[in-house]
């Protein structure tokens, strides 16, 4: 595997956790008492909502080169890196405050990650 | 207040009920999307670069129906975050990797090494972890 593929792969998890993010932070302002059609007009105007589409849809044509170019059980799993990312922007911008357990996990992903990256050999 | 809004408002057990039935759709459009794009990679050439692969996935019925489907599991996943703390949703789909590994290996033929296994094992106990935290996190204070 070469480094476009790599490089390509890092950009879909950081594009991931970006959309996350901002699908979480639109829907944050839109809150509770929007039902129906007065929520999906307000999912389709928010700035957040669509800046985490734009992402997505970067993200789309990213992954499918990364696939085109690696195999799925070594990048499939990977990509839970994308978890390891949301806690830490879920901590940064969201306001959450992740107890040790959580953090630990993101740890355990983190080496899990590397150990699948390893395999390739 | 927190805990009752994360399955899905204060309808009891039918909420629960369709949260977990939302999460099964999520899951199988996820893993369907993979897989989709995975053999919609898998015809490239090796060599083919990006605007190849664009021009590539606009004549390719298998990439229209990846974005399809990634668009559904898209408006899919921005319902269930309407009501379940990002840091708690996200994690909930693990499941999606376990499924793509299962059709890495039953579809693609791919092979797994005693490395991968455990790396796939060590993320998926990682997600465990992440996903069983679910005191969490103060509100936003806002």
């Amino acid at each position: 595997m070469s480094i476009v593929p790599w490089l390509l792969f890092a950009l879909t998890v950081v594009l991931d956790v970006f959309g996350q993010t901002a699908f979480k932070l639109g829907l944050d302002r839109i809150g509770d008492d929007a039902g129906g059609k007065a929520f999906w007009r307000a999912v389709a105007t928010s700035p957040w909502v669509l800046a985490g589409f734009l992402g997505y849809c970067v993200e789309a044509v990213s992954w499918m080169y990364v696939l085109g170019h690696a195999p799925l059980s070594i990048v499939g799993p990977m990509a839970a890196l994308s978890y390891v990312g949301a806690v830490l922007t879920g901590r940064l911008f969201l306001g959450e405050r992740p107890r040790a357990r959580r953090w630990l996990g993101a740890g355990l992903v983190t080496l899990g990650a590397g150990l699948v990256g390893a395999s390739l050999g | 207040m927190v805990e009752a809004r994360a399955i899905g408002g204060s309808g009891g057990r039918p909420a629960l009920a369709a949260a977990i039935g939302g999460w099964l759709l999520f899951i199988t459009v996820e893993t369907a999307t993979q897989v989709a794009f995975k053999y919609a990679g898998a015809t490239l050439d090796d060599r083919s670069g990006l605007g190849h692969l664009v021009a590539h996935a606009l004549a390719t019925p298998v990439v229209v129906l990846g974005f399809a489907l990634y668009f559904c599991g898209f408006l899919l996943w921005l319902t269930i975050l309407k009501t379940v703390d990002l840091g708690r949703a996200f994690p909930m789909t693990a499941m999606v990797y376990v499924t793509t590994l299962a059709s890495a290996v039953i579809l693609f033929h791919e092979r797994l090494n005693a490395t991968r296994i455990a790396g796939v094992a060590v993320i998926a106990l990682g997600v465990a972890l992440l996903a069983s935290d679910t005191g969490a996190a103060a509100p936003a204070e806002n």
